[in-house]
């Protein structure tokens, strides 16, 4: 068995990610390629209107990239699950770090637990994977 | 069904490979996936039959939707440009007011692909208002 295809042990950690920070033209560009073009996130008075200093990005948008990071970590894994809850707004213009660890691991199933940290001290996004061995062909 | 329950005629969505691999990228991919990204299916959920019904709900209650969570299960991969059915039920929750979301993705043979969860918290529009004051 090669070190790449051993399991992966719980606590391990994930090579952490920064991304952003992302300007008003990307936030344009996912409204329109996902179709969610709430004023919120587009609009600096619309945000400003209930309380933030600037629009915040996309939660969806942010999620996605824990996607990219899991298969960077770990490709001869397969990702069976993603989800996660959105608990702070990450603003335009903040970089954000994203993070995980192990927080089991079986052969049958790989549990991470995955962080999204802006500029605020809360994390911004608190989300999860799951993932599996892939079939051997 | 309950009376908070709402589920929608099943209808056609499809993996637009260009629109995915713009996806990719603007979500961290730095090369073409193998596969469409799993969160792609967040596309679909801004489709007028989804989106018609969010806004209808959010008018009769006065609220405006926050996403609150979202997830993704996976049976098998998506396939570039392969068709597929969307099943949608929204059940409304109340305190707090929330709007659960689930999607499931099958194809055109029935088989599931995938299940997306979304909860939107629904907030009171002169609670939004009062945070801007």
């Amino acid at each position: 068995m090669s070190v790449e295809s051993a399991l992966p042990a719980v606590g391990d950690k994930l090579p952490e990610m920064v991304i952003g920070p992302f300007d008003a033209e990307s936030l344009r560009r996912y409204a329109d390629l996902s179709g969610d073009s709430n004023p919120l996130h587009l609009d600096d008075a619309f945000a400003a209107s209930i309380g933030l200093s600037a629009p915040p990005v996309h939660g969806m948008k942010l999620l996605a990239f824990f996607e990219p990071m899991l298969r960077a970590w770990r490709d001869d894994l397969v990702i069976r699950e993603l989800g996660g809850g959105f608990v702070q707004p990450v603003l335009r213009g903040e970089k954000v770090t994203l993070t995980g660890r192990v927080l089991r691991a079986s052969p049958d199933e790989i549990f991470v637990r995955l962080y999204a940290h802006g500029a605020a001290r809360a994390p911004a996004i608190m989300a999860d994977a799951t993932l599996a061995q892939k079939a051997s062909s | 069904m309950s009376a908070n329950e709402i589920s929608l005629p099943p209808f056609g969505v499809a993996v637009e490979p260009s629109r995915a691999a713009s996806f990719a990228r603007e979500t961290g991919f730095l090369t073409a996936p193998e596969d469409p990204p799993l969160c792609y299916p967040a596309v679909w959920l801004t489709s007028p039959e989804i989106l018609n019904a969010v806004e209808r709900i959010c008018a009769e209650a006065r609220c405006a939707p926050v996403h609150e969570k979202q997830r993704f299960v996976y049976d098998s991969p998506l396939r570039f440009g392969a068709q597929y059915r969307l099943s949608v039920v929204l059940r409304r929750e109340a305190e707090p007011e929330r709007l659960a979301i689930t999607a499931r993705v099958e194809t055109e043979e029935g088989a599931c692909v995938a299940r997306v969860e979304t909860l939107l918290r629904l907030v009171s529009r002169a609670v939004l208002e009062e945070a801007g004051a």
